[in-house]
């Protein structure tokens, strides 16, 4: 395909604004796909994106249209994925900016701008969902000529009924810039993407910025030179089908019999081996983990298992980090790195579904610097590691920028949760004339616990939130333990700041009353700081259970019965004589509203 | 990881086993009938109709007809006919079931049969007629002496009736068990005392007494998850359970089971049979029958049952039917053939429940395997928790072990 006939384009928007429906129409009235096949949001491949309604991964597709080929990216919305966002952005010339008409401008519309203005991509402007009742394109364009963007190119559309799908691939085919023509230059593949297939190995996604790939050519990893035969090339329609080659600007797919992820790094370049090129492309910036919590097997049995399937979900998500740690508490696990709460819940779920474990997760936590009175400085992900107390010069905690849209009606209640959550005033902006934009400086640690909640309860759902990382100041923060029947359980740890301590001490151990079952004797739980008790609630022995009435009906079901209870005890962690649930760790970072 | 599945539905036709049974064993029929729900109960029951009463006594008899097959050893050792309500079944018909048995069984002399009685279907006639037609004890269920309990309960009695009927009973029948409810939603333990006096006043030789169980399925269940209905606390269950045992004991009952009182010679034979794992042929919907390693359930559902057993399927050519016409009806629920393991941890909480307890003499003579061998880890926990008590090459529950009975039947669990 020459060059001028390709037009590489994303999906960028908003958490929900409508990218994948958007998408879904496109292939649609392209006959990309057909009616049999087609679903609704047919690109959200993964079960857990199906039932959750959200894109988690990126997703390519190219589409045949009047003699072009079209190559359509599906980015993420949610914050946590942002950087999915970055690297589809790096493998195409435009960008489709989808805005609910509804919603208006949010907090990750304006990111995603950012972004794609940093790509120096070509933005088409979508307001979606005219179809709503409750739709105000006129205001949607007014808050676009506020940030910067020409309004009158807006495309109205509804990606529900199909309004307007002609003209938007009309202005991909107008506006986006066809790629740079380097099909006379050696070999240079953008690797976007990457997939393990337990058969066929690594699929590559890729963009061809330079030269061709086909069938047979030793390519080589620019990286570390490691080299390879291609078994196949294609283009995703959405499945993958093969093709004799990929040409200069396309998007597609190499398979190489690559066995190994780490050969085959996303931000990667792959050359020829024959005749490589003299530069690597620029590539991505590792990402880096923000969110930390310890992942165990229930039955520590399932230890080997767990590590297993965290090998190979690496494989596929090499954002997230593992190492092996041991609790007194919940025996042999993993620390594990996530790019937020989102991305921690979908790793934990892929592990329960896919690899049929039983985990208990600690309360996530972020990664603090500490410096120790003897001058020497570490790094803590674990809050079960914190040093003593008297050791500790300063502690250092991760700050991030937070950006909260929402209508002016709410600013009041969004700006006492950000207070209330150790959040510090920088700015507030009207982007037109009912919606306003607060900027906090906040503790990243408050963030991962229920803030988020509690923004969409306070604000009845108005408000959304985009954070970026700022930088480590220092905080006045202490360790919070908790003992059950008078043991420490270092996997119940958290660090709080120093004001709230008690309060939060009070709470975390009423929740922790009403989540641990009762046992056989009196159990104490305490909230210390320091050695220092601050609170104590007790669970009461149990009484009574017995199951009074048991003839010859009864016995099967009496039994199940009592299988229940043991299975549940068997989803427990023992520690010390008290059984444990599951819950009790991650209760840890409620917050209630009595809080 | 996952447990062993061994329980088979029953619809793969031929491979199937059924129950075999070698020794003397007990009956019990479930007559599936009654005036009105009780908002508390999960028993299997519908509207009593006579209509739908004689086709099922029909199907009930063919239901015999096709278990008989099975029983090797055609000797009765108790018959307990429960439901639902029996008593609301006419005296005649109660007869020609039993004549039925006897046809098929040896009913030795002095076997004990037993009638579920409910307070508010019974009169002096029908106590007589019973003891006429070989009923020898009956069930009573009492539950309450209190106006707003029996209410609460949804009983069609109230104190006066349940008195009457107590001394009528107590009048023809000198074996006989009356059950009473506690740990009822608003109850006092001064309640639960006036309820356990005034019963006593009658001296009954068998008394059963249950705390109240929210099932799921019951009207009850849904009030709770509504807020509409406040389970007692466990404080006040666990107080009224002790003061019970405590009175009944001064009173020369024998505290022979968990939930069971009685006089001496006066324990419930048929149910004596369950705790002991014996083997028990079990006829009518939502009916468990178990043969020593193999149980069935029937299913909950009378028009299937009925259809089941209908004319049309099981006429004489046609014995097979109920074997290999499955695909559509099954009287069947499930069958659960028992692994050894499984029918030692149901052994074992079984016998568990008796003031008996589980004699490792037994136990080795069933399963020829040393119990110690096994479960000597387990015991030894549950002794030192005080749960249970070892004595003379057995072990039985402690006090404290009755009110915690499921902590120690866990243990026993494969
Ligand atoms: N009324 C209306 N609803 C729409 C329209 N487009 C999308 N939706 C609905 O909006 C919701 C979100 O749509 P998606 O396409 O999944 O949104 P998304 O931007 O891909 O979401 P993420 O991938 O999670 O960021 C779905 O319930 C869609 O049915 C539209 O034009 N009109
Ligand atoms: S408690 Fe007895 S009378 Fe009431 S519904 Fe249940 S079986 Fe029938
Ligand atoms: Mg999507």
């Amino acid at each position: 395909m020459q060059t001028n006939k390709i037009r590489n384009f994303c999906i960028i928007a908003h958490i929900d604004h409508g990218k994948s429906t958007l998408a879904d129409r496109m292939l649609e009235y392209t006959n990309t796909i057909t009616d049999r096949k087609m679903q609704e949001q047919v690109l959200d491949k993964m079960d857990l994106e199906r039932e959750r309604g959200i894109t988690i991964k990126a997703q390519a597709v190219t589409i045949n249209y009047q003699g072009y080929e079209l190559n359509l990216i599906d980015t993420p919305g949610h914050v946590d994925f942002a950087y999915e966002v970055s690297r589809s952005l790096a493998a195409c010339e435009g960008a489709l900016l989808v805005i609910d008409a509804a919603q208006g401008v949010e907090a990750q519309t304006m990111a995603n701008i950012y972004l794609a203005l940093e790509h120096d991509l070509e933005i088409i402007p979508i307001i979606n969902k005219i179809d709503l009742p409750s739709a105000n394109p006129d205001r949607v364009k007014e808050q676009l000529m506020d940030i910067g963007i020409e309004p009158d190119e807006a495309i109205l559309a509804s990606a529900k009924e199909g309004t307007n799908i002609d003209k938007i691939l009309d202005a991909v085919i107008e506006r986006v810039p066809a790629p740079y023509d380097g099909s006379k230059e050696a070999l240079r593949a953008l690797v976007f993407d990457s997939f393990y297939d337990s058969y066929q190995g690594v699929i590559a996604y890729v963009r061809i910025m330079n030269g061709s790939v086909k069938k047979n050519d030793k390519i080589m990893m620019m990286s570390n030179k490691k080299s390879y035969q291609v078994d196949e090339v294609g283009i995703f329609v959405p499945d993958m089908q093969e093709k004799a080659e990929l040409g200069s600007g396309e998007v597609g797919y190499v398979i190489a019999g690559i066995k190994d992820v780490r050969n085959c790094r996303v931000g990667d370049t792959i050359t020829k081996k024959d005749n490589p090129a003299a530069e690597a492309l620029p590539g991505y910036q590792k990402v880096k983990p923000m969110v930390f919590s310890g992942l165990y097997p229930t039955d520590n049995a399932d230890y080997e298992v767990l590590k297993e399937a965290l090998e190979k979900l690496q494989l596929n998500d090499a954002s997230f980090t593992y190492e092996p740690e041991s609790s007194e508490a919940l025996g042999f696990g993993f620390r594990c790195g996530f790019l937020g709460l989102l991305h921690m819940e979908v790793i934990q779920e892929r592990l329960e579904r896919e690899y049929d474990l039983d985990l208990v997760i600690t309360a996530p936590s972020v990664e603090y610097k500490i410096v120790k009175k003897n001058g020497k400085e570490i790094e803590i992900e674990n809050p079960a590691l914190f040093p003593e107390q008297s050791e500790i010069d300063k502690i250092m905690e991760p700050f991030v920028t937070a950006e909260l849209h929402m209508p002016e009606e709410y600013v009041g209640q969004a700006m006492e949760l950000c207070q209330e959550n150790r959040g510090e005033f920088k700015d507030m902006q009207y982007i037109d004339e009912d919606r306003v934009n607060l900027k906090y400086e906040m503790p990243l640690s408050e963030i991962i616990t229920e803030f988020f909640n509690q923004l969409k309860s306070r604000t009845r759902g108005y408000a959304t939130l985009d954070y970026e990382f700022e930088g480590y100041k220092e905080s006045n923060l202490v360790k919070l333990d908790i003992l059950v029947n008078n043991e420490v359980v270092d996997a119940l740890s958290t660090i709080v700041h120093e004001v709230n301590s008690y309060q939060h001490g009070n709470a975390l151990a009423r929740r922790l009353k009403k989540v641990i079952p009762k046992h056989m004797f009196k159990i104490p739980i305490q909230a210390a700081v320091s050695g220092k008790i601050i609170a104590r609630v007790n669970i009461p022995a149990l009484r009574k259970n017995v199951l009074q009435k048991c003839y010859g009906g009864d016995v099967s079901r009496k039994r199940k019965l009592l299988e229940k209870q043991k299975e549940g005890k068997k989803r427990m962690k023992k520690v010390g004589s008290v059984e444990i649930p599951q819950e009790a760790f991650m209760t840890v970072l409620e917050r209630g509203e009595d809080e | 990881m996952k447990n062993k599945k061994n329980i088979f539905k029953r619809n793969n036709r031929a491979e199937r086993k059924f129950i075999q049974i070698n020794k003397p064993f007990a009956l019990y029929i479930h007559i599936p009938f009654c005036a009105k729900k009780c908002p508390y109960c999960d028993f299997y029951s519908v509207k009593y109709s006579k209509e739908r009463v004689d086709q099922f006594w029909a199907a009930l008899f063919r239901e015999l007809e096709y278990l008989n097959k099975f029983v090797k050893f055609k000797q009765i050792r108790s018959i307990y006919i429960g439901g639902g309500t029996p008593s609301l079944i006419k005296t005649d018909k109660i007869l020609t079931l039993l004549n039925k048995i006897s046809y098929y069984f040896k009913i030795p002399p002095g076997t004990e049969i037993t009638l579920e009685a409910n307070p508010s279907s019974l009169s002096r006639e029908k106590i007589i007629n019973y003891r006429r037609i070989g009923i020898n004890r009956l069930s009573v269920g009492i539950q309450s002496f209190n106006e707003s309990f029996l209410k609460l309960l949804g009983r069609q009695t109230n104190p006066e009736n349940n008195k009457k009927v107590l001394e009528l009973i107590s009048k023809y029948f000198n074996n006989y068990s009356a059950d009473l409810i506690f740990a009822l939603p608003g109850q006092k333990i001064d309640d639960f005392k006036k309820d356990l006096d005034k019963l006593l006043e009658f001296n009954p030789p068998h008394i059963s007494l249950y705390n109240l169980e929210v099932h799921e399925n019951t009207v009850f269940y849904d009030k709770v998850k509504s807020g509409k209905l406040e389970i007692i606390n466990e404080e006040i269950d666990a107080e009224m359970y002790e003061y019970a045992v405590k009175t009944l004991v001064k009173n020369d009952y024998q505290h022979y089971e968990i939930s069971n009182f009685a006089k001496r010679g006066y324990r419930a034979q048929h149910n004596y049979l369950y705790w002991k794992y014996q083997p028990y042929l079990a006829l009518g919907p939502g009916a468990a029958g178990f043969d020593g390693k193999l149980r069935y359930q029937n299913i909950n559902d009378l028009e299937k049952y009925i259809n089941t057993y209908s004319s049309k399927n099981n006429n004489k050519s046609e014995n097979k039917s109920l074997n290999s016409n499955r695909n559509n009806i099954s009287p069947c629920s499930e069958i659960i053939k028992l692994d050894k393991a499984e029918r030692m941890a149901e052994y074992c909480f079984l016998k568990l429940r008796t003031a008996e307890g589980m004699s490792y003499f037994e136990f080795k003579k069933r399963f020829s395997e040393d119990f110690n061998k096994i479960y000597a880890g387990k015991v030894a926990v549950l002794k030192e928790k005080n749960l249970l008590i070892e004595k003379n090459e057995r072990i039985y529950l402690s006090r404290k072990g009755n009110l915690l009975a499921n902590e120690v039947f866990l243990q026993f669990l494969p």
